[in-house]
C-alpha cells in the first residue's frame, strides 16, 4: 500500500525525505507522477506532496538575478517572468496545454530531466543554477552538472529542489527558443534548442539543445568557435562544431545524422535571425 | 486530512474540500482522483475520458484556473484550494456563464455535448481574465479541450461572441 504524505511545512517535508530516502517520490503538480502511477510505473512507496508549501512558489528578481521557486507553475512562469528571458517564457508556454501548465511545476519539469525538456534547455542556455536543500543543509549546482543522464539528476533522495536561478539577459540581447517535431509524433519534439546572444558582450552566443543526447546539453564547442570568430560571416564553420557537442541516437522517429543536421540548422537560423533583428540598430564596431 | 497511526501518512477517510463555494466532506483515499470524487458526489457535469490530461473533458477550475481533474489526486489538495465545477458557474446571475451558454446554443457550438462543460470552463476562465481576447487567445485557451464534432470554428465564434457581449 503506497503511503501519501502531506507535510505542513518545509521542515516537515525535509524530515520526511530524510526518513524515507529512496522510498519517497516527491509530488507537486502531479502531471507526470499521477500518470506514472496510472501506468504502474511507480511501485509501492511513499508520495510526499509539496504542492501546498507556498514557500516554494515565487518569482523574484533582484540585482539582475531571477529566482524561481520550485512549485511555481509553468503558467505562472509564462505570465509572471518579467521583462527579458523571452526564451524561458516561450519554452514554458510550449509545455502541454493550459490545464497542464496550471498544475505542472518548474521543479518537477527540471527533475523529470527529459532530454528534450523545454525548461532544461532554456535555463541551460542562460547558465541556470539550481538550489537543493535537505535536513543536512543547502547547496547550489549549475544546471549543466545537475542533468546526469536519461531521467537522472544530481538530487539525493533526501534532497528537495528549492529553486532555479539565472542572470537575466543583458540589455542588448537577442533570444530564441525553437522546437522541431516529427510528423508522426507531434507531442514530443525531435530536437529543441535555445540560443542567447549578448550584444553588450560583443555578440557572445550561448546555446543549448535537447533531443540530441541523453540529457539537455550546452553547445560549448559551437559557442567557443563562434565567439572567437568573425561572427556571422563564420557561422557556417562554427555550426560544424555542433555535431561534436552532441551525441544523438537513431530512434524510430529519425536517424542520428538527421538530428545532427537539424540541431545545427535550428541553431544557425536562430543566430542569424537574432543578428538580423538587431541589424536595424547601430551595431557600431560589432563584427 | 486523516492520518493513520503515528507515521503521519494520510489514509482513507473524510476530506474537506471547497467545491462550488461550500466546504464539503468527502470519503476518499488520498490517491483517489479528483474527477472521481467530484463525479461520485453527484456533480456529473465534469466528464471523464482519456485519463491522461489530453482531452480536457475533466476540466475544473482550481483557484480560478483550469486544470485536468483526472491528473490530480485528492491528497495533493488543501482546504484553501477553491474548486469550481461547471455546476458552480451555472448561476442565473453569472453574466459570463449566461452569455457563454446563450452564444454556444446560438452558434451551434454544441453537438454531442460531451466536451462542452470542459470548454465552457476554459472559456469562462479566459473571459474572467481578459475582456476582449483575440482569436489566437481564444484558440490557445481551449487548446487543451478536444472536440470531435464541431471542428472548433463554431466554438471559437461562440466564445468571441460572448466576449463581445460581456467585455463592455
Amino acid at each position: 500500500m503506497r503511503q501519501f504524505y502531506q507535510p505542513g511545512s518545509v521542515k516537515e517535508a525535509l524530515d520526511l525525505l530524510w526518513e524515507l530516502r529512496e522510498q519517497a517520490t516527491i509530488i507537486a503538480g502531479g502531471t507526470d507522477v499521477t500518470l506514472d502511477i496510472k501506468r504502474g510505473a511507480i511501485g509501492p512507496a511513499a508520495l510526499v506532496n509539496i504542492r501546498n508549501l507556498k514557500e516554494f512558489s515565487y518569482i523574484k528578481v533582484k540585482e539582475g538575478i531571477a529566482r524561481i521557486g520550485a512549485t511555481t507553475t509553468l503558467e505562472e512562469l509564462v505570465c509572471g517572468l518579467p521583462g527579458d528571458a523571452v526564451s524561458v517564457r516561450q519554452a514554458a508556454g510550449y509545455v502541454g496545454n493550459r490545464q497542464i501548465r496550471n498544475m505542472a511545476t518548474v521543479g518537477g519539469n527540471l527533475c523529470r530531466a527529459s532530454s528534450v525538456g523545454d525548461l532544461g534547455v532554456a535555463f541551460l542556455s542562460l547558465d541556470g543554477d539550481v538550489r537543493l536543500m535537505s535536513k543536512d543543509g543547502e547547496r547550489s549546482c549549475p544546471l549543466g552538472e545537475f542533468f546526469l543522464g536519461k531521467r537522472r539528476v544530481d538530487r539525493k533522495p533526501e534532497e528537495l529542489l528549492a529553486e532555479v536561478s539565472f542572470r537575466l539577459p543583458a540589455k542588448m540581447h537577442g533570444e530564441a527558443y525553437r522546437k522541431f517535431y516529427s510528423t508522426t509524433r507531434k507531442s514530443i519534439p525531435l530536437v529543441n534548442i535555445a540560443v542567447n546572444v549578448s550584444f553588450d558582450e560583443g555578440g557572445k552566443v550561448r546555446a543549448a539543445a535537447g533531443g540530441v543526447s541523453d540529457r539537455p546539453v550546452r553547445l560549448r564547442r559551437f559557442e567557443k568557435q563562434f565567439n572567437e570568430s568573425n561572427g556571422l560571416d563564420d557561422l557556417g564553420v562554427a555550426l560544424e562544431e555542433v555535431q561534436r557537442d552532441i551525441e544523438p541516437i537513431d530512434d524510430r522517429y529519425s536517424s542520428a545524422e538527421y538530428k545532427k543536421s537539424l540541431c545545427a540548422t535550428l541553431v544557425g537560423r536562430s543566430v542569424a535571425d537574432i543578428y538580423r533583428d538587431m541589424g536595424g540598430r547601430d551595431m557600431g564596431g560589432l563584427r | 486530512m486523516t492520518t493513520s497511526g503515528d507515521t503521519g501518512a494520510m489514509a482513507r477517510g473524510m476530506w474537506r474540500l471547497t467545491v462550488n463555494g461550500e466546504v464539503r466532506e468527502y470519503t476518499a483515499d488520498p490517491h483517489d482522483l479528483l474527477v472521481d470524487v467530484i463525479r461520485n458526489s453527484g456533480l456529473t457535469g465534469t466528464k471523464k475520458a482519456c485519463g491522461s490530461g489530453e482531452c480536457g473533458v475533466c476540466t475544473v477550475l482550481i483557484n480560478g484556473k483550469p486544470v485536468n481533474s483526472c491528473l490530480i489526486m485528492v491528497g495533493q489538495l488543501s482546504e484553501s484550494d477553491v474548486i469550481t465545477t461547471v455546476e458552480g458557474i451555472a448561476e442565473e446571475e453569472d453574466r459570463i456563464f449566461q452569455s457563454l451558454s446563450r452564444s454556444f446554443i446560438e452558434e451551434g457550438a454544441v453537438q454531442c455535448g460531451f466536451c462542452t462543460p470542459g470548454i465552457i470552463l476554459s472559456a469562462y476562465a479566459l473571459l474572467k481574465e481578459i475582456d476582449h481576447p483575440s482569436r489566437a487567445e481564444i484558440e490557445e485557451a481551449i487548446a487543451g479541450n478536444l472536440c470531435r464534432c464541431t471542428g472548433y470554428a463554431s466554438i471559437v465564434e461562440a466564445i468571441g461572441r460572448a466576449a463581445r457581449e460581456t467585455g463592455g
